[in-house]
């Protein structure tokens, strides 16, 4: 197994944003049966040693691709940006709305307002999906793109950091 | 079609194949399973038995007995012969509550329990060790030699301290441990094997004294354990004891001598085992005090004591599922695992639950051993001898592990549910000048504060060479093997220090802990997150404070008298904020703060003097 390969030629998959996940779950399946520790109980402890290497490399890997910041942080990388950091400026009209929408939520989930609490999730989904494919179509192909779409990305990316932490909080809240 | 166990087109020759051997070590009894002929079969004793109880006594003149003539010494000498050890794997004195409802000796000690005995002081691993000794002899006595290697169950809710406890156990018998397995996970690949089935199961397994629930999805060969939960504290006895305060109650009893409990338990544990085939069940018992009980339990009365039992199980259903992604709708099979799993009532809850009756093709008593038998056989590279395609096996971690940070709030490096094998590593720094030590407290648990999670280990990175506070870069590994078993490093990365640890608790979690853990997360989140959110807006906001403040002095010149009015005003507000409890004033503050400095932190990083407001990457944690 090549670990100085990136994670999506890896699981042989294009270097892009949008996701082929039949591939990608296929690949992560036939990569693990090779590289697990099941198939060296027998072995001895340094090789027993670089099979949950190996294998915990691709556990790692398949995490990142399959989730849409972790893959966005991750292409941000490939083509030679810093990582997500915690002290980076999003546009203060973004973080307006997104203290409005959860001052909405705490409101919806004190009053036991259900519907308003689906109705935020609908539209919290709405931008997911809008950012995603903005992502997308910034990381289409192999090549780098330009410094200023790299910045956008970055954009992206980072809102949806707060858009999943907002989720998680939802989705919290509609169970409750 | 899967590997198949039941058909074999050509079993291998003896010679070729390799002894191997799955355990299932449990809390009432245990069984051994092989595939000696390439089909995998429970290995009885020479009396045909295939259940050994649980049950260790250690003798008069020396000996020790296990199983079945180890039984009637239960009442009698009792502080002897020892049932259900399992439940004190990994654990302390502490740990186990009421410590004198347990008819023992217990030895006076920090570590795991120890109990005194006519052959000295024995801990629970050795005991365990009797029971796999006894297990190991039936099989090699069978297959006619030494085993190359066993793969021993665990339950899947079992704690990292009781995961090494068993691995120890097994050890200490002479026996090589080729893989630890849970439970559920063994019923599945049992169950999946054989039948060749596809699509996403759901394992429900209420044992003697525990209930797990795992959710596994079945695809061309591969098992991947989707989501996992469970109540460490409930299970067939309580049933027992639910029948046993039934009787208490309409016989009139007044308190009963420890034979007398031991008596009843058993005449209710027959009455709920006779209730799975009749509509009723006599109970009758002549006590020792010569009081005579003759009762007759219905089917209905039954299912009514023991109604929130049942309903008891479905909460860690939900769960699951939920962790899981999936609705009830998605879910192709439930399988039962467990003799608990008899009742009928049971039956009728999960049918009802799922919208489907469950599978009981295999002995719900067997199915785990089948399982561990079938891995191991794989294990030892007989797979290529008998029919079928390669699978694998994808198991997850069931509890989350993390670090204490700042505040006493938990920092999680491993959420519950992830794939294993893994390693995750995440950097941390140093939280004050010259800081040349940093104290790593390992925690498991899926609370927000420390104090409410169980503590796994504790070690300190010492020679770190003085630097600014966040100059150090100390990068803390986790690393979690194929037997969910966890070790943590921790590394400064300029320098090179080093220090590390397996982690090898003296004792785990309490039986009931993980339950009342869980249980309290869930009941909590809301708190927690309330908690945790202040907890973490005031460290920002210190930060922010800090941080302008030190800009202030350094580049106070870039502002103007009216511009640096308005940040001296809205960082008092944040100062008085942060006194405060009320999260949502403070939150306001901050954000205030953040956009009057937004501006002043602009021209600073202008200045290229941005390292001092910023250079904190977001998966580096201040700890303290």
């Amino acid at each position: 197994m090549d670990r100085k390969a990136d994670f999506f030629s890896l699981f042989g998959l294009p270097c892009r944003y949008a996701l082929d996940e039949t591939v990608l779950n296929e690949s992560y399946r036939t990569l693990l049966a090779r590289v697990h520790p099941d198939t060296v109980a027998l072995a001895d402890v340094a090789a027993k040693r670089r099979a949950i290497e190996e294998a915990a490399y691709v556990n790692d890997a398949y995490r990142v691709l399959k989730n849409p910041v972790r893959r966005g942080d991750y292409l941000l990388q490939c083509h030679g940006e810093a990582p997500l950091g915690v002290s980076e400026v999003l546009p203060v009209e973004f973080l307006n709305e997104q203290l409005e929408a959860r001052e909405a939520a705490d409101t919806a989930w004190q009053a036991g307002d259900a519907d308003r609490l689906e109705a935020l999730w609908v539209s919290l989904e709405e931008e997911q999906q809008q950012r995603q494919q903005a992502l997308a179509a910034l990381f289409a192909d192999d090549e780098t793109p330009s410094k200023a779409a790299l910045a956008q990305a970055r954009q992206h990316v980072l809102s949806l950091q707060f858009l999943a932490r907002f989720a998680d909080d939802l989705s919290e809240k509609m169970d409750a | 079609m899967l590997l198949q166990i039941t058909e074999p087109d050509n079993p291998a020759p003896l010679r070729e194949r390799k002894r191997a051997a799955g355990i299932d070590l449990g809390t009432t009894h245990s069984l051994v399973a092989s595939m000696p002929q390439g089909v995998a079969t429970v290995l009885p004793d020479e009396k045909g038995r295939v259940l050994l109880p649980s049950v260790v006594r250690f003798g008069e003149h020396g000996e020790t007995i296990v199983g079945h003539s180890a039984l009637p010494w239960l009442v009698r000498d009792a502080a002897n012969t020892i049932a259900s050890v399992k439940r004190l794997m990994g654990r302390g004195l502490a740990d186990l509550g009421d410590a004198r409802q347990f008819p023992y000796q217990w030895v006076q000690t920090s570590g795991m329990v120890r109990l005194k005995t006519r052959a000295g002081e024995k801990n629970p691993i050795e005991i365990s060790a009797e029971i796999l000794k006894a297990l190991r002899l039936r099989a090699e006595t069978q297959l006619g030699g030494a085993l190359e290697g066993v793969v021993v169950t665990v339950p899947a809710y079992f704690d990292d301290a009781q995961r090494q406890a068993t691995k120890e156990a097994a050890r200490l018998a002479g026996l090589n441990v080729l893989r630890l397995l849970n439970e559920p996970t063994a019923a599945a690949i049992a169950y999946g094997l054989d039948h060749g089935a596809e699509g996403v199961y759901v394992i429900y397994d209420l044992g003697g004294g525990t209930f797990d629930v795992s959710v596994l999805r079945l695809s061309r060969g591969v098992f991947e354990v989707l989501a996992t939960h469970g109540d460490s504290a409930l299970g067939g006895d309580d049933f027992d004891h639910r029948v046993f305060c039934w009787i208490l109650e309409m016989a009139h009893l007044p308190p009963l001598a420890a034979e007398d409990v031991r008596l009843l338990l058993t005449v209710a544990r027959s009455a709920k085992e006779t209730l799975t085939q009749h509509e009723t069940a006599p109970v009758v018992a002549v006590l020792s005090t010569g009081i005579k009980i003759e009762l007759i339990l219905t089917a209905e009365v039954f299912t009514e004591i023991t109604r929130h039992l049942v309903q008891k199980t479905l909460t860690p259903l939900k769960r699951a599922l939920r962790d899981a992604k999936l609705s009830v709708e998605e879910i192709k099979g439930v399988v039962l695992v467990g003799g608990a799993t008899r009742m009928p009532q049971i039956r009728h809850a999960v049918a009802e639950f799922f919208k489907q009756p469950p599978l009981v093709n295999l002995d719900p008593d067997e199915v785990v051993a089948l399982g561990a038998a079938i891995q191991a056989n794989a294990l030892v590279g007989n797979r290529g001898l008998d029919s079928g395609e390669d699978w694998l096996l994808l198991d997850v971690t069931p509890l989350s592990l993390g670090l204490e940070t700042m505040g006493g709030l938990v920092e999680k490096i491993v959420p519950r549910n992830a794939s294993i094998p893994l390693v995750r590593a995440q950097d941390f720094t140093t939280f004050k000048d010259g800081q040349t030590a940093l104290a790593i407290h390992v925690v498991q648990g899926e609370r927000e504060k420390v104090s409410d999670c169980r503590s796994l280990a504790r070690f300190e990175l010492r020679g770190i060479p003085p630097m600014v506070a966040g100059a150090a870069r100390v990068r803390i590994t986790f690393q979690i093997d194929a037997d969910g078993l966890l070790s943590v490093s921790a590394r400064e990365q300029t320098t090179g220090v080093e220090a590390s640890v397996e982690v090898k608790p003296s004792y785990g979690l309490a039986e009931s802990e993980i339950a009342r853990m869980l249980e309290e997360s869930l009941a909590h989140a809301r708190d927690d997150m309330q908690a945790r959110a202040l907890v973490e807006t005031q460290v920002e906001a210190d930060q922010l404070i800090e941080l302008t403040q030190h800009a202030l002095t350094e580049d106070g010149d870039l502002l103007n008298e009216r511009e640096r009015a308005a940040i001296d005003a809205a960082l008092t507000e944040l100062a008085q904020r942060r006194q405060g409890q009320e999260l949502n004033a403070l939150r306001l503050a901050l954000a205030k703060a953040n956009r009057a400095t937004a501006e002043f932190a602009g021209r600073r990083m202008d200045r290229s003097v941005q390292k001092a407001l910023t250079g904190k990457r977001v998966d580096s944690v201040v700890l303290g």
